[in-house]
């Protein structure tokens, strides 16, 4: 039987075949390879390549901390280390690292090495870290070096974080009180937030008048003193002299008009004596016009209990009282006779001492070229208060008093003072360097009782 | 095509089949591995570098950079040429007064001195603003890292000659300081960081601020120095100008923490050389508060009983802290572990030295002390009754009540007689006290008695001292 041809006998034709044979099977295999493949495999194997590689990547730029069996050691030389490689350092750490941080160099040896490097420490983390920085104060049992941390943290730390150093306070295990560095805390957060310092007081009041309150009524009253004195009204225990004095001052600061309505709107009120006072003094030193406006607008029982205030300890320039309670005499005493005369004539007697006692000279050329309607009661209420040491002042410009009615009772009175009994009075008097005319002047208008200074 | 070839090709063709599988499978595994990597590096670059790209300081105002979050307002300050920092500088000057400008004035400085601190002295001594600049110097001083201190120094010095009078009120006097009030506090915070370059700072400037240094200024030098390298400290405190006597006890007190053991071998070989000082006492402390056992075996090795009294009483005199150890966190410092410990040696050595101890242990529940001395043999017991002492915190009348409620009869006099005989005030106040108070009329003449005799007693010893 002939064989059938069906072209595939043809040696062309099979090497054709095997060809395309060959190239589907390449083709089939290649395709079978690519999908045997599992992705998700690949890269987590890429990724966990990377992790290695990272980790080693920040090991370069945290060498001041690494290898983490030299970690205690570094750590101890931070305070040499510049902030740029702390900051790398510190912001890749973990928590429990930075703990671990805090808790080494508590246990460093006592002395300067350790101050230095745990203030360095905080003061760096507290910018770059604040939560961990102040919990790791939290967690320190070592409370002599966790004071060279509150220090380091107070003085470094960012203005928006003073809320969280002050809650920190509270919490602290072992308190110690140190009122320079809370005074610190609480005065830079009534500088720049003072809302906030208000909310902390109501939830962590004090039972007595305290710091707090009046460094945030002396900036919020500068800052918004509507704020402040709606917080203030709002509840009865915070009116303290102090609340009112520092509230009105610092409200003062930046709206004089408005300070004023709010004192003259509340002179009567308890508590806010030293408020008026205050502002009063301010004004006298600094604003005049302001001044005599405020104290015609008192009441005449607050305009006299005022007057009293400012002129009473009234000295001269002194670097050791702060300038807000300075009294200059030079500046008091010529504002006063610029007033209704009531209103000064029982109290410039103290203010014109003060003043003899700094520059006698000055004090004596200001009375002497005063008119008499207001020379005279200015001489008369110092002859009348007169001390020893001014005592031939006090005869010589009492001797010249234009209204003889207050020259006799003004004399009178200083002639009764020189002694303890009337008896003495008159022993003293003999004893003046005056004409005989002048002592028997003395004797004769002599008060029956000596008034107190 | 012969049989045999055709036997070849099918093996051939598996084989190929192979081959291309094994390729596939590697071109696809390289494929992906590149793609992973895409994926994961910039992950892997952004933490390596922990540093986002600052932005340029060409499209910030000062406002901008500040309200940024930290990291970022650290990266721009950084980033940042001198140009663009001495223009935000300006920026902050144009800023009216208020807390926005004190938070910005506060928040730049505090950062610029971090690492640019020559850069933030210069531009800080420029600022014409008087408030302002104050303002910038206690951010400057309060922030600066422990390598700045030098040029915190001096920009003090610098500003502290332009000083003019300023209003000392009490806002002003909170808010804006003067340069020179910041000194000290550089001073200190430098001393501990490198008191060598203090010391150096100190041969260069003699009379910083003005004014002469006083002995205490190279006191805290030496103490620092000489815990760092007790051979150099000596050299300088013996060339200071300051005299050796005042300030040898800060160079024990530094060596001590240099190496305890040869300080306390040197101070026990001297110990009765004037020039020590109060050095014997401060060592005891340092030793109390290190290991008892040691501060224990240094008493005994001192040379006679004097100088270990001596020792105890100004070692101990401030060692009690009121309150309880949880109270304090200082287990070792409560006025009954101090009397526990010093009451253990002969009486000889503590007599008359435990009056504080007592003052501060008294301010905490009275009959714990008054039991305490009751649990002490006779002897003891009448050592320590007559170091009794009221604390400030309590009148006569309190502290008698307690004595009466839970002394022993015995003892009450003898603890009445000594809180009288070591108070420190004078005994008028008491008087009153007694005579307002609601006991009755002998036990209040009892009373005045005793303090009658307490007060001839004192007047007969000042006399016999004058």
């Amino acid at each position: 039987m002939p064989r059938l041809s069906n072209g595939l006998n043809s040696s062309g034709i099979q090497v054709l075949v095997i060809a395309v044979a060959a190239a589907v099977l390449a083709l089939a295999g290649f395709e079978t390879g690519r999908h045997s493949i599992d992705a998700a495999a690949i890269e987590r194997t890429i990724a966990s390549q990377a992790t290695p590689q990272h980790s080693s990547d920040s090991s370069v730029s945290s060498r001041p901390f690494a290898p983490p069996e030299r970690d205690h050691i570094i750590i101890r030389d931070i305070a040499t280390v510049p902030f740029s490689e702390l900051y790398d350092v510190l912001k890749s750490a973990s928590r429990e690292e930075l703990f671990a941080w805090a808790t080494d160099l508590e246990r460093m040896p006592r002395g300067p090495r350790q101050r230095a490097a745990v203030t360095a420490y905080y003061k760096s983390l507290i910018q770059v870290n604040p939560r961990a920085a102040i919990d790791a104060v939290l967690q320190a049992r070592n409370l002599g070096m966790r004071d060279v941390a509150i220090d380091a943290l107070t003085k470094a730390a960012p203005e928006s974080i003073w809320g969280d150093l002050a809650e920190m306070l509270v919490h602290l295990p072992h308190p110690r009180h140190n009122p320079l560095r809370e005074n610190e805390i609480f005065w830079n957060w009534s500088c720049v937030d003072p809302e906030a310092l208000s909310q902390f007081i109501e939830k962590h009041p004090a039972n007595e008048e305290d710091v707090r309150s009046m460094f945030l009524f002396s900036n919020w009253g500068a800052i918004d003193p509507i704020a402040a004195r709606d917080w203030l009204e709002a509840d009865a225990s915070r009116q303290t002299k102090g609340a009112f004095r520092s509230l009105v001052g610092g409200w003062s600061q930046v709206d004089r008009a408005g300070a004023m309505e709010y004192a003259v709107a509340n002179a009567v009120r308890p508590n806010f004596d030293e408020a008026l006072n205050g502002l009063e003094l301010y004004f006298v030193r600094k604003f005049p016009d302001d001044a005599t406006t405020l104290i015609l607008r008192l009441p005449q029982e607050q305009a006299l209990t005022v007057m009293k205030a400012i002129s009473q300890d009234s000295e001269g320039q002194t670097h050791d009282v702060l300038e807000d309670y300075e009294k200059p005499p030079e500046l008091i005493a010529p504002w006063m006779v610029t007033q209704p005369l009531n209103l000064w004539n029982d109290s410039i007697g103290s203010v014109v001492s003060a003043w003899m006692m700094s520059d006698a000279d000055a004090a004596t050329a200001w009375l002497n070229q005063l008119p008499n309607e207001r020379r005279d009661p200015a001489i008369a209420d110092f002859c009348r208060g007169s001390s020893d040491e001014f005592r031939d002042r006090a005869i010589a410009l009492g001797f010249t008093i234009s209204d003889p009615r207050l020259r006799d009772q003004a004399m009178g009175e200083f002639a009764r003072r020189l002694g303890e009994t009337r008896e003495e009075a008159i022993a003293a008097i003999d004893q003046l360097p005056i004409s005989q005319e002048q002592k028997l002047y003395l004797g004769k208008v002599m008060a029956e009782t000596a008034n107190e200074p | 095509m012969n049989r045999r070839f055709r036997t070849l090709i099918a093996p051939g063709l598996l084989l190929l089949a192979a081959i291309s599988f094994f390729v596939g499978r590697r071109t696809e595994e390289k494929a992906l591995a590149a793609k992973a990597r895409l994926k994961a590096q910039p992950q892997t670059s952004r933490k390596a570098e922990t540093r986002p790209e600052p932005p340029s300081h060409r499209q910030l105002a000062v406002a901008e950079i500040l309200a940024l979050p930290f990291p970022e307002f650290y990266e721009a300050l950084r980033a940042a040429p001198g140009e663009a920092r001495q223009k935000w500088a300006a920026e902050l000057e144009k800023i009216p007064p208020g807390p926005q400008r004190r938070s910005a004035v506060k928040g730049f400085y505090k950062l610029l001195v971090q690492f640019d601190p020559k850069t933030a002295s210069t531009i800080v001594s420029e600022i014409t603003d008087k408030d302002l600049q104050s303002l910038a110097v206690s951010a400057l001083v309060d922030a600066a890292p422990g390598f700045a201190m030098r040029d915190m120094a001096e920009l003090i010095l610098h500003l502290s000659t332009k000083e003019t009078e300023v209003s000392n009120s009490f806002a002003d006097v909170m808010k804006e300081r003067q340069p020179s009030y910041y000194f000290g506090d550089v001073i200190s915070e430098w001393i501990s960081i490198d008191p060598a370059a203090v010391a150096r700072f100190y041969d260069e400037h003699p009379k910083p601020n003005g004014q002469e240094l006083f002995f205490n200024d190279y006191r805290e030098v030496i103490i620092a120095w000489a815990a760092i390298d007790p051979k150099a400290a000596r050299d300088w405190m013996e060339k200071s100008p300051t005299q050796i006597e005042e300030v040898y006890d800060g160079f024990i007190s530094g060596w001590y923490i240099n190496d305890p053991a040869a300080a306390v071998s040197y101070v026990l070989s001297h110990a009765t050389e004037p020039i020590l000082g109060t050095a014997v006492s401060g060592t005891l402390s340092e030793l109390y508060l290190d290991s008892k056992d040691e501060a224990k075996k240094f008493i005994e090795a001192l040379p006679d009983g004097k100088a270990r009294h001596d020792a105890i009483q100004h070692a101990f005199a401030s060692m009690a802290r009121a309150g309880t150890a949880e109270e304090t966190g200082e287990p070792e410092r409560t006025p009954r572990v101090v009397a526990e410990w010093v009451t253990q040696f002969p009486p000889d050595y503590w007599n008359g030295t435990l009056r504080e101890t007592f003052e501060r242990w008294t301010e905490g529940p009275p009959e714990e002390v008054v039991a305490w001395i009751q649990s002490q043999s006779p002897e003891i017991e009448a050592f320590l009754a007559n170091e009794y002492k009221r604390p400030l915190n309590k009148t006569a009348t309190e502290a008698i009540t307690t004595i009466v409620q839970f002394a022993e009869p015995n003892l009450r006099d003898q603890l009445i007689t000594a809180m009288f005989r070591n108070a420190d005030q004078s005994l008028d106040q008491d008087k009153d006290s007694i005579a307002a108070a609601s006991f009755p009329p002998e036990q209040k003449n009892h009373l005045l008695q005793i303090i009658a005799r307490v007060e001839a007693e004192k007047s007969s010893n000042q006399n016999a001292e004058e």
